[in-house]
């Protein structure tokens, strides 16, 4: 894999942190372009908070996070978001909002102080409702929405944002299965037939083996190990960094490699 | 539909000024009220003074004050994501009594004629305080709400400390000033409201897309490239010019700036660009009654208006929260 070279995101000695405790240190991580990367690890690991550099949300304390080899800190808010997208986790829409108006909210980081709402505003916002299947939401009120369904509606917005890079924050949580199968196979399909860089935290680790080409592995704000799913998902790793031993198997469904916790008493 | 609910508002505030224009001590006959206003010369010397120079002032200030008040109570509303934000909960209504309340007991140090201009000093110098307190590498709505509310407390304890100790005569002028009047509206008054008020309302045109996207929460906000500290003092400095210039022109009245957005939204919905003018015909559409009710009430007495503000806007808030209760 030579990821160094085909990256647009990627880290360098980053630490970054709330008030004067780091929560991540001495970060360097590249993210693989066209590839679904999971970001894995024990809660309290740092991986929201690597998300929210990547996207520009938390400034670093040290070192830098690139975009294209340049220093994001460097970049305005708006040029950082046509190419990097984030959904947010817990995001709570203000009551009376219309689906519609929420996506529509998408297009902010491409429309200039005066300019009109134009026909690839449009198109994007349609192709997002398609893409999520929730255009026969579109005139509802957003608290009239189930908890699957709104979840889809902010994955609509951020797809009208168009940008290459997706980042999610625990996209699956609060979701149920069904759900949370619907999300990441879109996600998948993104990355295959468009070629989007997806980068998610996730919890369940035998949904990343089987939907995601990258893990990162976290642990305590530092990066324990990274890279395609068949080399890196080991037991002896899952063990340093969870804390639970387990068992690798085969999914019948997929081949992918999937784990399932040992018997311990 | 939105169209049409913005005309009928437009419509009732219309109905509202002319029905004040003509009700009064003498009352003036519809014709002459028209007349007056269209500058026909058919009408009466008399009805021509009564409402174009002793009401027409009055009416106008009264319109625009609500305006103001429904503009500010609505940039709060958004940037504080908190549908009890208002500039009156922040402080900065308290801020600008303070000043006045300066301005009014030392009455002989301080031109009277410096208690408007005081008045919005203050709005402004405490608007200002709790930005810059609250900044902690960003700030957070919660964050400049509790703070608006401390410094708010304060100034109210120094306006209070003065009115227990200072000269007795001011402090009853200080008092009146306090409840909100309109009593001594004149076309100047009109003159530096308009003169603050229209760059606070340029400004709040200008960052309508923005007031849309910062009601998703800071988070989303801040993903999709908006510079949201920057969003949230521009819309605070707005807000604390609006509501500062109807504190200098009219003293502090009381729940226009919290009912008069809330009305709004319920007619047409979160959509700035539609929620701002209609936010600022209901809050002039409840003024100019407030004040109609003000002045006849207990004629030949007068009410202070921001007295007849919260007894005429609190019931219908109730009806309408009721009304909408199942939506």
């Amino acid at each position: 894999m030579s990821d160094a070279v085909n990256a647009r995101l990627a880290t360098r000695s980053l630490s970054v942190g709330y008030g004067s405790e780091p929560v991540v240190e001495g970060l360097d991580l590249t993210i693989p372009e066209g590839q679904f990367t999971a970001l894995l690890g024990p809660n309290g690991s740092g991986k929201s908070t690597v998300l929210k550099s990547l996207a520009r949300l938390l400034l670093p304390a040290a070192g830098e996070v690139l975009l294209d080899g340049a220093n994001l800190r460097a970049k305005g808010a708006k040029a950082v978001a046509r190419d990097v997208g984030l959904l947010a986790q817990g995001a709570v829409a203000p009551e009376g909002l219309r689906v519609i108006e929420l996506v529509r909210q998408g297009r902010y980081p491409h429309r200039g102080l005066f300019d009109n709402w134009r026909a690839e505003d449009e198109e994007a916002v349609a192709e997002a409702l398609r893409l999520t299947e929730t255009a026969h939401l579109a005139e509802r009120g957003i608290e009239t929405l189930s908890g699957g369904q709104r979840q889809r509606v902010w994955t609509a917005m951020v797809l009208a944002q168009t940008a290459p890079i997706l980042l999610l924050d625990e996209p699956t949580t609060y979701l149920d299965l069904a759900h949370q199968l619907d999300l990441l196979s879109l996600m998948r399909r993104l990355v295959d037939t468009r070629g989007l860089t997806v980068v998610a935290v996730l919890h369940d680790l035998n949904q990343a083996a089987r939907f995601c080409d990258d893990l990162v592995f976290l642990k305590s704000g530092r990066l324990v190990e990274k890279g395609p799913v068949p080399d890196v998902f080991r037991a002896d790793l899952i063990e340093a960094v969870f804390g639970v031993s387990v068992s690798i198997l085969s999914d019948p469904e997929s081949g992918r490699p999937m784990c399932v916790p040992r018997m311990t008493r | 539909m939105r169209i049409w609910a913005l005309a009928m508002l437009g419509a009732a505030l219309a109905a509202a000024c002319i029905a004040s224009l003509a009700v009064g001590d003498q009352t003036v006959a519809l014709g002459e009220v028209l007349g007056a206003l269209a500058g026909d010369p058919e009408t009466p010397q008399v009805s021509r003074v009564i409402v174009l120079d002793l009401r027409l002032p009055r009416v106008v200030l009264a319109a625009l004050v609500g305006a103001a008040l429904g503009l500010a109570g609505t940039l709060t509303q958004a940037i504080m994501r908190n549908p009890l934000a208002e500039p009156g909960a922040l402080g900065i209504n308290a801020g600008a009594a303070l000043a006045a309340m300066v301005v009014i007991v030392r009455a002989d140090a301080l031109p009277e004629s410096l208690l408007p201009v005081f008045a919005f000093a203050g709005a402004l110098a405490m608007s200002a305080t709790i930005y810059v307190l609250s900044w902690r590498a960003g700030t957070t709505s919660l964050r400049i709400i509790l703070i608006g509310i401390g410094l708010g407390a304060l100034a109210g304890a120094g306006a209070s400390f003065i009115s227990v100790f200072g000269p007795v005569a001011e402090v009853q002028r200080a008092m009146v000033w306090l409840a909100g009047s309109l009593n001594d509206a004149r076309w100047v008054k009109v003159q530096w409201l308009v003169l603050w008020g229209l760059p606070a309302l340029a400004l709040a045109l200008v960052l309508v897309r923005d007031l849309n996207l910062i009601a998703l929460g800071d988070t989303v906000a801040r993903g999709l490239g908006q510079r949201v500290d920057a969003v949230r003092g521009l819309a605070i400095l707005c807000a604390a010019m609006l509501a500062g210039a109807s504190v200098a022109a009219a003293g502090p009245i009381s729940f226009v700036g919290l009912v008069a957005p809330h009305v709004a939204r319920r007619i047409v919905g979160r959509h700035h660009a539609v929620l701002l003018p209609t936010s600022a015909l209901c809050g002039a559409l409840l003024v100019v009654l407030a004040d109609l009710a003000a002045r006849r009430v207990m004629a030949p007495a007068q009410v202070p208006v921001g007295l007849a503000a919260a007894l005429i806007g609190a019931p219908f808030f109730g009806y309408i929260l009721w009304k909408t209760r199942h939506e």
